[in-house]
């Protein structure tokens, strides 16, 4: 039988193989590219010119800390847990001296495709203060990744809309189909965030109630970055996927992220990947594990956006 | 093993349809662990085995015409056979895929693969066919 098959056999194994390359290719096997960024925005050059740091904690006063806040002279966190929509809600209000302590980092400090670590362990590899998970950047081929000013893919992918960051700390909402990613380092912006969608544009909820990322439905856990008119930025998470909190649908987080006073605000990876850490602790319930196993576990992710020196 | 064309025909015909039931379940246990993230891809991944495997097959062996019966070469059948496997294979990892919210761009190669596999398939019952009608009227 198989001797008559045997062109057909060989196939279905070769078949079989492919797949699980495949599979491996996209979820296991870790790939590091080298040469960092292809291009460098003008804060990063006048940073690398300068002296030794940025400079920034010279004038931080000796920090005040508690369990959910934490002030010095350049940064103040204050973090409040709210209940929305049978959701355990965490969001932390900032107030920066200066935007260059807002910033993004990788997994293992290195760009490449399934490079992750917790956030938690990326967060404390660059001293963090308080630190979300980010957009998630090695689970995709496309979309653009700036990084403290670092273009490290230019890739666009079309229909995408980034927060960008820019170095004054001011944040846009920009399409992929409409600029280019040199553009955008031209344009000053130091970071971008590729994953979405924007939540609230020009103070107004730009999701309908129905919209959803990809093809999730409703109630997850999430994660949000937003800023207010008073430059005043916003970190945000959402517990999901448990009896004791729900999750929100994105119209349900742009709302509470206009109720929180953002005139801009943007969807990052949620799901499982959902994490904010302050001083090292894990803040709110992450469910990153395999499905009914991962309550109180951390998703290895790409990328984080942090508050620190 | 088998009494006729026709039996052989049926009996690939509900292997296919097995297969089918088979892919519905892994795509609907996939479903029930993703949180809500859905993907046509894995949802709807049966239809391949069902319609490019099972229905074909029965459909050819209902007709009970020995002529169509006789279509179903070794060669064929192992064409068809290999395209439905890849592109069924393709559709659920591209749902996994989905779901997870990843992309691959070496899963460009299951449609591409499968498809030519399955007009390959089309190609070699069409060119049986003709033999198998030519055969009595040269007879005759």
């Amino acid at each position: 039988m198989i001797r008559k098959h045997k062109f057909l056999v060989a196939y279905i194994l070769v078949l079989a193989v492919f797949t699980t390359y495949v599979a491996l290719d996209t979820f296991v096997i870790t790939r590091v590219y080298d040469g960092a960024g292809v291009q460098t925005s003008a804060r990063e050059e006048k940073a690398g010119a300068g002296s030794s740091g940025t400079g920034a904690d010279e004038g931080a006063a000796e920090p005040v800390i508690t369990s959910d806040s934490y002030k010095d002279g350049n940064i103040s966190v204050e973090i409040k847990e709210y209940t929305a929509e049978d959701t355990a809600v965490y969001a932390a209000e900032v107030s920066l001296a200066s935007p260059e302590y807002l910033k993004t980092a990788l997994a293992q400090g290195l760009y490449g495709k399934n490079v992750t670590e917790e956030t938690s362990q990326i967060a404390a590899d660059n001293n963090a203060i308080l630190a979300i998970n980010g957009d998630y950047y090695g689970t995709r081929e496309k979309g653009y990744v700036i990084k403290n000013g670092e273009l490290y893919r230019d890739t666009a992918d079309s229909g995408r809309k980034d927060l960008v960051i820019y170095e004054d700390g001011s944040f846009g909402i920009i399409s992929e189909d409409e600029v280019t990613a040199e553009q955008l380092l031209a344009d000053g912006a130091v970071n971008t965030l590729s994953f979405g969608p924007a939540l609230v544009e020009n103070g107004n909820v730009t999701v309908g109630e129905n919209e959803e990322v990809s093809k999730a439905m409703s109630s997850n856990p999430r994660t949000a970055i937003g800023i207010k008119a008073d430059g005043t930025y916003l970190f945000v998470t959402a517990d999901g996927r448990t009896e004791e909190s729900e999750g929100l649908s994105l119209y349900e987080l742009a709302d509470f992220m206009k109720e929180l006073g953002a005139v801009t605000a943007y969807n990052l990876d949620g799901g499982g990947s959902s994490t904010m850490v302050f001083n090292g602790s894990v803040v709110n319930n992450p469910t990153g594990g395999r499905a009914g196993h991962g309550e109180g576990t951390e998703r290895s992710v790409s990328d984080i956006v942090y508050i620190g020196y | 093993m088998y009494t006729s064309d026709t039996d052989r025909l049926k009996c690939r015909g509900l292997y296919y349809l097995i297969a089918s039931m088979t892919v519905a379940a892994a795509g609907g246990v996939y479903e029930s662990f993703s949180h809500g993230v859905r993907s046509n891809y894995m949802i709807f991944a049966f239809l391949i085995p069902l319609l490019a495997g099972a229905v074909p097959n029965l459909l050819a062996a209902l007709a009970g015409n020995k002529k169509r019966a006789d279509r179903g070469s070794t060669a064929a059948a192992g064409l068809q056979l290999a395209g439905v496997a890849t592109l069924t294979a393709g559709s659920l990892l591209n749902g996994a895929l989905e779901i997870y919210g990843t992309t691959n761009r070496l899963m460009t190669a299951y449609p591409v693969m499968g498809l030519a596999l399955l007009a390959a398939a089309l190609a070699a019952y069409a060119l049986r066919g003709r033999r198998v009608s030519a055969a009595p009227s040269e007879q005759g």
